[in-house]
């Protein structure tokens, strides 16, 4: 946060990090925190929403970020802080708004498994980079994984190693032929410009070999996306269904090749964690907006935060924050570090990064819960925008595979289990 | 996805209350509000979303033709004449088959009901006061809805006002020449501030303390913008200021602190009759939700056993709050043995309950939405609406601190606010 956040710096705060915290903060201060109570009513639209969203892809630049310098990008993925720098961004766009930081985040997954060192494929980012960098309106990158049948078990690689995956890719002379059917993937609903598609060359397979990680055009032929679903939350960030019909794409449009892309999509799980800070940047706010209120509110002539019991509870919600942040910054160390931590997409790594996830997830919400309680009504008000960061932050428990399959990978790290 | 369907499963029999406590009209009456409540409300889900009208159509059939607001009232002024406080167990059955169709209309109409019995209760309510709320709630064709200016945890706008139960007065009232002014600055109500016909506000007075009852359309009832809330949409509110509004002695009766811990007892009552019933209503969706859905590539959900463990404490939280707050229900029947109404030990025990109650609900809603995965969260499966209510009214409730105050100060002799 700016130089008025009381909470820790990170370990490894830097000049740069001040300044695009900065700038993003003036983004969020000015275009999204005055707007984003109408979100919810936006949620099909997009009226508000793209246009706040294209201030900060596009106007900004952000959308470059990931892209390595010799294709046109700011370079974060061949560096050593690619997770810490997306801790701090997406912190800050999340105290904004955590469906915004949701949809930003998710614009460079599917490019993760091809623009990070150590394994960036060259020719994919020459095709691909330039929809990110040479353009003037945002570009909405998708993983789409999770299918009808469940989205856990085709995160679950360590034990079903792509077993349960229903969308198919066979090879067709110099082409893949994509066919399946997936739902929930984030910034779809129509939005979609490009896709990671996880599929499987050999259906029920559990050999790694057969998982395949296939970039599809959102314009090829024989993709169809479906209408964003009504959710609790999170308004700014579509989802739906997309079919794939005899999608046929260059054969070279396959991240890696057999084995690797199973490996380097367990990193695509593990820098996905970093959306521990979806959870955090909201209750940072949460705690901005609170303090305003319990100086302002009294109770018997005194302000509700002069009041023991209310400060009881208030201290609680603020050690959530520093735990979580301390948790989330460290994770994002051990990933950008692996010349100490090892691979990205080790089980150690895997179970450390879910656990996280999974704590700072909990936390987060029970501090929001906590925040609510204490504003009473107007906790329940989407004029004080709490109530908003809640219903937000929910989904953090479930999605990627589910407080569950995070508990089995932890498990299964620490305790050497053999069949979870 | 999810069809918007009637319960299939006896939730009467798998989440057992104490049935000697009911007699036979009164399972009656919970059956036609579950009839209500499953053809009304809950096979029409998909189509109405949270449509403002048909839950006003919806509960209008509920308080008017099938008479559930006159139903406390004595025959003589026109009610079914269920005597207090027995129906209390009455009631918990009733509520818990709104709360399993829509805790929004579960909880306007429990304000109603909570407001209705604390006046029929309290000894200082004159029988003109009486007349003109039975009328209200007997003679009309519509639902007359009452939004309630209680005492909450402190004031917004810094300003200082006399406490009752630890609580903030949110209102005054002064006596001039034959009759008094009523004021209030940006109260909040605890319901249905921007569309009720009337108001109940308990106000302070030089001395003591009023409960008034006033029109809305009367002269200087300012209401607030509508207010966009999280969940309770059936509960259109928004603060309300109270401009020197004038008042005749008819309609102010003098009460005591004893009026608010009545009134806040039965409103717990009804409220956690609502959160179990809507923990319920997800206790059936996230079983139908797991009936067919398989993990780990094989072998359903419900079979494994870390997921059995999560979608049994659903159930247990459900089993767990029910008795509570039958058990409530009878300790209110018989204030001979538990105390009377009104008094500390019965308002502490709603304090109590309520909030375990409460929160074990909650929790039940959130590891089920949790187990359902996206199913969870999207608005198709209805869960997460009923995880919006049930935390809205929590809140609404005031929460577990003012609570703990109450017990420290009874348990204790704490002097705490
Ligand atoms: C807002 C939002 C955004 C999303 N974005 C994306 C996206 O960008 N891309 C994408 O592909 N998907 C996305 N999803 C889908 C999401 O990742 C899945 O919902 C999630 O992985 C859970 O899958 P599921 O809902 O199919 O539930 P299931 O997979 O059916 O899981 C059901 C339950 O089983 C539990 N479980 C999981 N593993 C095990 C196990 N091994 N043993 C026992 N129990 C287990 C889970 O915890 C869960 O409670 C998104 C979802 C939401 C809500």
């Amino acid at each position: 946060m700016g130089k008025e956040s009381p909470f820790s710096k990170n370990m490894t705060s830097s000049p740069a990090e001040t300044y695009i915290r900065r700038i993003i903060r003036d983004w969020a201060d000015t275009v999204v925190i005055p707007m984003r109570r109408h979100y919810d009513e936006d949620w099909h639209e997009h009226r508000l929403i793209e246009p706040a969203f294209k201030a900060l892809m596009v106007d900004l630049g952000f959308q470059k970020a990931m892209i390595p310098a010799e294709f046109g990008g700011w370079n974060f993925g061949n560096t050593d802080y690619l997770a810490t720098a997306s801790a701090w961004m997406f912190e800050e766009v999340a105290r904004a708004d955590s469906g915004i930081a949701l949809a930003f985040g998710v614009c460079y997954w599917p490019m993760i498994m091809v623009a990070v060192k150590p394994h960036i494929n060259r020719r994919l980012c020459a095709e691909f980079a330039p929809m990110f960098v040479d353009t003037d309106k945002p570009v909405y990158g998708v993983v789409a994984m999770t299918e009808p049948q469940g989205g856990s078990d085709i995160e679950n690689l360590d034990l079903l190693h792509g077993q349960t995956i229903k969308t198919t890719a066979r090879l067709d002379g110099d082409e893949w032929v994509v066919n399946g059917h997936k739902l929930w993937p984030t910034n779809t609903g129509g939005l979609a410009d490009l896709f990671g598609v996880v599929c499987t060359t050999k259906p029920g397979s559990d050999d790694d070999e057969d998982v395949a990680y296939i970039y599809v055009p959102a314009d090829t032929p024989g993709v169809t996306q479906g209408n964003a679903y009504e959710k609790a939350g999170m308004a700014a960030d579509k989802n739906g269904d997309v079919w794939f019909e005899d999608v046929r794409v260059p054969s070279w449009y396959r991240a890696h090749g057999p084995g690797l892309d199973a490996l380097y999509l367990k990193e695509v799980l593990t820098l996905g964690m970093m959306s521990a800070t979806f959870s955090i940047g909201p209750v940072m706010n949460v705690y901005e907006i609170l303090r305003d209120f319990c100086s302002q509110k009294t109770l018997n002539g005194k302000p509700l935060k002069e009041h023991d019991a209310i400060a009881a509870e208030l201290s609680e919600i603020v050690a959530g924050i520093e735990v979580s942040r301390a948790a989330t910054y460290r994770l994002a160390m051990m990933l950008d570090r692996q010349d100490k931590y090892g691979p990205r997409w080790s089980p150690e790594i895997l179970a450390k990064a879910r656990s996280t996830k999974m704590f700072v997830a909990d936390k987060c919400l029970e501090g929001c819960e906590k925040a609510m309680e204490i504003m009473g009504a107007y906790g329940a008000d989407r004029d004080w925008d709490v109530e908003k960061h809640w219903r937000d932050i929910k989904m953090g428990q479930l999605y990627e595979g589910g407080k569950q399959l995070a508990q089995m990978d932890t498990a299964r790290y620490y305790f050497d289990c053999e069949t979870l | 996805m999810k069809e918007g369907q009637s319960d299939t499963i006896n939730s009467n029999s798998y989440f057992p209350y104490p049935k000697e406590w009911l007699d036979a009209e009164s399972e009656d009456i919970a059956e036609s509000v579950r009839k209500w409540a499953d053809n009304e409300v809950i096979a029409k889900r998909l189509q109405f979303r949270e449509d403002l009208e048909h839950q006003m159509r919806t509960l209008a059939i509920l308080a008017v033709d099938i008479g559930l607001h006159r139903l406390i009232w004595p025959e003589e002024i026109g009610g079914v004449g269920f005597p207090l406080p027995d129906a209390s167990s009455t009631l918990v059955r009733a509520y818990e088959e709104i709360g399993r169709a829509d805790p929004g209309i579960g909880y306007i109409s429990a304000a109603n009901i909570a407001l209705a019995a604390t006046l029929l209760e309290d000894q200082g309510i004159g029988g003109e006061m009486k007349k003109k709320m039975a009328a209200a709630f007997c003679d009309s064709e519509d639902v007359e809805l009452f939004s309630l200016i209680l005492p909450g945890l402190g004031d917004i706008n810094a300003k200082s006002h006399r406490i009752v139960s630890g609580r903030e007065v949110q209102a005054e009232l002064q006596n001039e020449g034959n009759g008094w002014i009523l004021r209030a600055e940006r109260a909040r109500p605890f319901n249905s501030g921007y569309n009720a016909s009337m108001y109940g506000v308990l106000a302070s007075l030089p001395e003591g303390l009023g409960f008034a009852v006033i029109e809305a359309d009367k002269k200087g009832v300012e209401r607030g913008e509508l207010l966009k809330t999280t969940g309770l949409s059936a509960s259109l509110n928004s603060d309300v200021s109270l401009r020197d509004v004038r008042l005749s002695d008819d309609a102010v009766a003098f009460v005591d602190e004893s009026f608010y811990k009545r009134l806040s007892a039965w409103m717990r009552l009804l409220t956690g009759s609502i959160a179990v019933g809507s923990a319920i209503d997800v206790y059936r969706l996230v079983k139908d939700w797991a009936d067919n859905r398989v993990i780990k590539g094989k072998g359903l959900l419900r079979d494994n056993p870390m997921d059995a463990a999560v979608l049994a404490q659903v159930a247990m939280d459900i089993v767990n709050s029910r008795l509570l707050i039958h058990n409530l229900a009878r300790a209110m029947a018989k204030p001979g043995v538990f105390g009377i109404g009104g008094g500390d030990d019965i308002f502490i025990l709603s304090g109590v309950i309520s909030v375990r109650v409460l929160d074990d609900c909650m929790h039940a809603i959130n590891r089920a939405m949790e187990m359902m995965g996206s199913a969870g969260y999207s608005k198709e499966w209805h869960v997460e609406k009923h995880w919006r209510d049930l935390k809205t009214m929590q809140v609404y409730l005031g929460g577990r601190t003012p609570v703990e105050m109450d017990v420290a100060r009874y348990y204790y002799g704490s002097d705490v606010l």
